[in-house]
């Protein structure tokens, strides 16, 4: 019985199995590969252009106090599980500065880039509103430059006509 | 070497990420264009977008070259057409816009109004594609102000009242009901304008403090014909409005709401109402207050005062009022008897003049002056000048007509005199004044009966200036009945007219 109940054993050994040594340098191969791939995906990660920004703004990056007043983007925070990031949070932090600051020109321009390049910001569409929102404030601030009068006068003519 | 090669591969899909760009108004949704992080041309971008979108493009060869060089980096999953035009034209200085199914380029807002029409497009796409809340409102209003600007003034007015009732609470919301007041009275909608401001007056809040929104009331009444309520209005803000330039505006109101109503010394008294030092503080105002003043001393017949204030007023007043300022001058000299510089005033504002109903009426008034001169000729040629240039029947044509007719029998020339008294004939206030005119004429020319029939058609009411008197008439007609000879029925009309005193 000894015997048959080796057999099957001796049989892989002689015949199947590695011996200890190559087994564990397969293991290792294997480790090593998944090693490599992750390290792989990692850098591509970073790499990527369009990849998703980072955690959400922290008291530092957050410098608009009408951003971080804004409930939709706020209750999105917890939700938005980003992995890299603060880049693009920092230049509409900028952004928003400048328009506070009256810069328009300046803010116009940070919005236009983060809408071009950075329009996926990890909390999606609603940054990427506020961005095209505070834009098209921009737009509208400078296309109608400063006027401290919104109502006009009104039309004085004393024309014979108008008797 | 596996590891290797997905590493290649995956590099590979990193570096050359397509954009995704979505047409709006359909359910295409194509991976079009391969865009990475390095910059693209501007014009390969918009040719590929519109290549792959199937929408034709039209370039302004002006910035064919400057968008040939100019770079764009656009760094995004997908993007809809209608944003990744409207963001790159704004990024590299031009004008790209989806319109009349195809993309325009051209060059870029140069003028404060296209300037306003860009941003009011930006703010359309703001609104439309993922309007923020905290910004909506904000948004909302300077959208409504950019729409009152273009001149879409009932677009505007829309866009105020819903922006003031969706968002009762906000800070804009106070400005926006007043503001939409002020558009829909730009808009020409004067009732809704009424409906807006009682609203406005009736609430709690009342009207904001901005400034010109004190004046919005007796704006509005004066605009609805309201003068009393205008008045009223108008009287209240100069006593005691808001802000400086207000109460000035309103002392300039108030007189002028009263020359329309022919009130010299109530002109005078609004005047005298205005704060000494407010020509230096709005040295823009003083012209009107020239103008005004010459107005006001034209109405209490002091034409000499008149014209050296209206003289002051012209030299400085809006391009737009100095036509009516030179023929508030000519009427003064009109009222002197002095018809040459009345002629040389009637000129200048011709030549001032840019609205087609003020010209005509200002010509008319010419080939007055030109007939009281003695200028016949030239007088007949204004005449036909103003009614081949008008567009249609027009107000004051009957006048023109008159004073051709006029001219015409005044030189003899019979039968164009009595084609223009035909006209005249069939309908307005020379009615009465032509057909005795065309009577006078069949009896010079022998037919007695045809001018009867002539007198036949007046009606009562055009025996009153400046149609013939009835005695008048009667006369006449009993002229014709002599001439037709029954003395009996002539000394029955001659009876009659001798019981009303002659005209």
């Amino acid at each position: 019985m000894s015997s048959d109940t080796k057999q099957p054993a001796e049989a892989k050994a002689a015949g199947a199995a590695p011996s200890g040594d190559q087994g564990r340098g397969r293991a290792l191969a294997w480790i090593g590969g998944g090693v490599s791939f992750l390290v792989v995906v990692g850098i591509v990660a970073l790499l990527r252009p369009g990849r998703h920004a980072g955690p959400a703004p922290t008291d530092d990056a957050a410098g608009s106090a009408d951003f971080k007043a804004d409930p939709v983007v706020a209750s999105c925070e917890p939700a938005c599980s980003r992995p890299a990031a603060g880049s693009r949070i920092a230049a509409l932090v900028l952004a928003d500065e400048a328009y506070d600051a009256g810069e328009l020109s300046k803010a116009r321009e940070l919005y236009l880039d983060l809408l071009l390049r950075g329009g996926d910001l990890g909390a999606g569409r609603d940054v990427e509103g506020w961005a095209h929102g505070r834009l098209a404030l921009c737009m509208a601030r400078i296309a109608r430059g400063r006027d401290d009068r919104v109502i006009g006068d009104p039309p004085l003519t004393f024309a014979e006509g108008a008797k | 070497v596996r590891a290797l090669l997905l590493l290649a591969v995956l590099c590979s899909a990193a570096r050359s990420q397509t954009l995704s760009i979505e047409i709006a108004e359909g359910d295409l949704t194509a991976r079009l264009i391969k865009v990475a992080a390095e910059d693209a041309s501007v014009l390969d971008l918009v040719t590929q977008a519109a290549a792959r979108a199937g929408v034709p493009l039209r370039v302004d060869p002006a910035v064919l070259e400057d968008l040939g060089r100019r770079k764009i980096s656009v760094n995004r999953e997908r993007i809809v057409l209608d944003d990744l035009v409207l963001l790159a034209g704004t990024k590299a200085g031009v004008d790209v816009r989806a319109r009349d199914g195809g993309l325009i380029v051209e060059k870029g807002p140069e003028s404060r109004t296209a300037a306003v029409k860009a941003a009011l497009e930006h703010a359309d796409r703001a609104l439309l594609g993922h309007p923020d809340p905290q910004l909506a409102p904000t948004l909302r209003y300077h959208r409504a102000q950019l729409l009152l600007e273009t001149g879409a003034a009932a677009e505007a007015a829309a866009a105020f009242a819903d922006l003031a009732r969706e968002f009762p609470g906000h800070p804009a919301s106070a400005e926006a009901r007043v503001l939409a007041v002020h558009a829909a009275l730009a808009a020409g909608r004067t009732t809704e304008a009424l409906g807006m401001l009682a609203a406005l007056e009736d609430s709690s809040d009342g009207i904001p403090a901005i400034p010109g929104a004190d004046l919005l009331p007796a704006r509005v009444h004066l605009a609805a014909g309201n003068l009393e309520q205008a008045l009223v209005r108008s009287r209240k803000v100069a006593a005691g409005g808001q802000f400086e330039r207000d109460r000035a505006l309103a002392a300039l109101m108030t007189a002028e709401i009263l020359h329309r109503s022919g009130d010299g010394p109530g002109m005078m008294s609004a005047l005298r109402a205005l704060p000494s030092g407010f020509v230096h503080a709005h040295p823009d105002l003083a012209p009107l207050v020239s103008l005004a003043t010459g107005s006001a001393l034209r109405l209490l017949k002091d034409e000499r005062a008149a014209i050296l204030h209206l003289r002051v007023a012209v030299r400085s007043l809006d391009p737009a009022l100095k036509g009516g300022a030179c023929f508030a001058i000519a009427e003064c000299f009109a009222a002197l008897d002095q018809p040459v510089p009345a002629w040389t005033a009637v000129r200048e504002a011709e030549a001032l003049e840019k609205h087609d109903a003020a010209l005509r009426r200002i010509r008319t008034r010419r080939s007055e002056i030109e007939e009281s001169m003695g200028a016949l000729g030239r007088a007949i040629e204004t005449c036909l000048l103003v009614l081949n240039h008008a567009p249609g029947p027009f107000d004051g044509a009957d006048r023109v007509l008159a004073t051709l007719a006029r001219c015409l029998l005044a030189t003899d020339k019979v039968e164009d005199a009595r084609a223009a008294l035909e006209i005249l004939a069939d309908h307005g206030s020379y009615r009465g004044w032509a057909l005795y005119q065309l009577a006078r004429l069949d009896r010079r020319a022998g037919d007695a009966e045809r001018a009867l029939r002539a007198l036949s058609r007046l009606r009562p009411g055009d025996l009153v200036p400046p149609g013939p008197s009835p005695a008048l008439v009667r006369t006449l007609r009993g002229e014709l009945l002599l001439d037709l000879g029954d003395p009996l029925q002539a000394a029955e009309v001659f009876r009659g007219a001798q019981e009303e005193p002659l005209k």
